[in-house]
């Protein structure tokens, strides 16, 4: 090769280097919830009278502190407000193009990176300005993929103070450091754009509170469903989990178990499995 | 008389004194033809001044220029070359690349708000045959493949980011020489790809209690227009000096420097101008 066709090619090489490719973008690893997922799957305890007043008494509780603290609402209307105003943003952005067809332009927002969610919690006073020290924080972790949301979403809070159903609430750090304090499985079907209300999520916490004026322990997990609303929760048995089903108004109306599937009435105090036999609670 | 008017007259005389003060010999000889879009490199030692570029002929096959239009209007540095790498009579092959860039800080005449901020580097890669058929006949083929990155800022909502583009086509000119002095040139260009990806990083308040930082990369190939094409057959009229080539055709539009091909189709004018002196 000549002299100037090394020049040329050397130049070739090198704009090409520099602009040939987009620099990656680094996501935090999420914590890994498979085993959870698949535990509430395929629940494989033996649900039985001996098992099923603890059981049931043991859900129930989970389920009424859920609603006291309104983790699932506060979680899913944070992660609904930031989507909406990522949505708006992006049509900001992209309602100036030339083109005159924003999907086009909005699927460059689309694909691989990583959110970082900071809320100022409510506070326990009313309508008072925001105020980290004073109010606490709760921080989520959301990563992107060219599908949508990934499956795992996860975060920290601060002191957390706010008011639910007129109580006062304080979230406290729990123990999982950089698996967070509270983990939330979405799964594989949602965006930015249509995850809402109707977006079930599987819930692990790991946090101390304080609910009214006593301390409170939040070391659960739970399955918040879309309509009809309800919980789901896991409780462990001798020979594995089972999983209850609760309304928002805190009634068993079945349980998932290695040994069948309940539809339970809780007015009666009995679950009765498909094959006719009635395990009462 | 307003400037506008004697700005006027004096390209006028300029170009009819460039023109009448040599012969029309007709200039598309063996060793000098068409370098646009060709194989073909400027002569050695001539210096091409013209609308779209200057280009210098350094030596044999090798070209180097750059475009003061564009150094003009976009305040933007460039510069490019092209080497012949093969002229094996009737064949010749050659390289070509270069490198523009733009800030939008630099502007002069175009005011891009307070607000934003974009730098933009192109850089072309280019790959020409030109075969010479017959006396009057020559075929000019090519690869031709844009790169262009863009970092940008938009500051109402702290959005920043780079964005990617590359794209490809392929060219080719079927030229006709009827006289030493005219050529009719018949250019088809096609696009094969045109990928766009960005990344964007930004900051934004979601209320007065949430805010969101992120970034996310993306590639897509929403820009890939199928079946982009142009042609557009022109003239292209050579004196001693003067060199005149326009022409009109149909196609997709493009815009030119970055090479990037838009959806619509319509109308495409050709207009090019340059003088060629010895050096």
């Amino acid at each position: 090769m000549t002299r100037g066709g090394a020049i040329v090619a050397a130049g070739v090489a090198v704009a090409a280097a520099l602009v040939g490719c987009l620099e990656g973008i680094d996501k935090p690893t999420p914590p890994d919830m498979t085993a959870l997922v698949a535990r509430y799957a395929d629940p494989r305890g033996t649900f039985d009278a001996s098992v099923a007043g603890a059981a049931v008494a043991q859900g129930r509780e989970v389920v009424r502190i859920a609603i006291a603290i309104g983790i699932a609402r506060r979680l899913r209307e944070t992660l609904n407000a930031t989507f909406d105003e990522l949505d708006a943003q992006e049509q900001g952005v992209t309602d100036s193009s030339e083109f005159g067809e924003t999907q086009q332009i909005a699927a460059l927002l689309r694909g691989e990176g990583t959110l970082r969610i900071h809320r100022i919690c409510d506070g326990h006073g009313d309508a008072l300005a925001p105020n980290e020290i004073r109010d606490g924080t709760l921080d989520l972790i959301v990563n992107l993929t060219h599908r949508g949301l990934d499956p795992v979403i996860w975060g920290w809070v601060a002191s957390c103070r706010y008011r639910e159903l007129g109580v006062r609430v304080e979230l406290q750090e729990g123990t999982g450091l950089e698996l967070g304090d509270l983990r939330a499985f979405v799964g594989d079907n949602y965006t930015i754009d249509n995850f809402g209300a109707d977006s079930p999520m599987l819930l692990e916490l790991d946090m101390r509170g304080r609910l009214g004026g006593a301390s409170l322990g939040v070391r659960f997990d739970i399955k918040a469903l879309p309509a009809p609303r309800g919980f789901e929760v896991r409780v462990g048995v001798d020979d594995g989990d089972v999983v209850l089903r609760f309304t928002a108004s805190e009634e068993l109306v079945r349980v998932r178990a290695g040994n069948g599937d309940f539809k339970c009435d809780d007015r009666e105090r009995r679950c009765r499995a498909s094959n006719g036999s009635v395990v009462p609670f | 008389m307003s400037s506008i008017k004697r700005l006027g007259r004096a390209v006028l005389i300029g170009v009819v004194a460039s023109t009448t003060s040599s012969v029309a010999l007709g200039w598309h000889t063996e060793d000098d033809r068409v370098t646009d879009g060709s194989a073909y490199t400027e002569p050695e030692r001539t210096l091409r001044v013209g609308l779209t570029g200057t280009r210098w002929g350094i030596i044999d096959r090798f070209t180097v220029g750059t475009s003061f239009l564009q150094w003009g209007l976009l305040q933007s540095p460039n510069v490019n070359a092209k080497l012949g790498v093969v002229r094996w009579d009737p064949l010749s092959v050659s390289l070509g690349t270069g490198v523009s860039y733009v800030d939008t800080d630099w502007l002069l005449w175009f005011d891009v708000g307070d607000d934003a901020h974009a730098r933009v580097l192109v850089v072309p890669a280019r790959l020409y045959t030109s075969v010479r058929i017959s006396k009057r006949w020559s075929w000019h083929s090519g690869l031709e493949q844009t790169f262009v990155k863009v970092y940008g800022r938009y500051d109402p909502s702290e959005v920043q980011g780079a964005l990617v583009t590359s794209n490809m086509r392929a060219v080719g000119t079927l030229e006709w020489r009827p006289y030493r002095f005219m050529a009719v040139l018949l250019l088809a260009r096609y696009m094969i790809f045109q990928t766009v990806g960005g990344t964007v990083g930004f900051d934004v308040p979601v209320d007065d209690r949430t805010s969101v930082a992120g970034t996310a990369t993306a590639t897509t190939g929403a820009f890939d227009f199928p079946h982009a094409f142009a042609v557009v057959p022109s003239v292209h009229l050579s004196w001693k000096r003067l060199n005149l080539r326009y022409g009109v055709g149909y196609g997709n539009y493009m815009i030119p420097g970055v090479n990037f091909t838009l959806p619509r189709r319509g109308v495409v004018p050709m207009v090019d101008v340059w003088w060629r002196f010895d050096l």
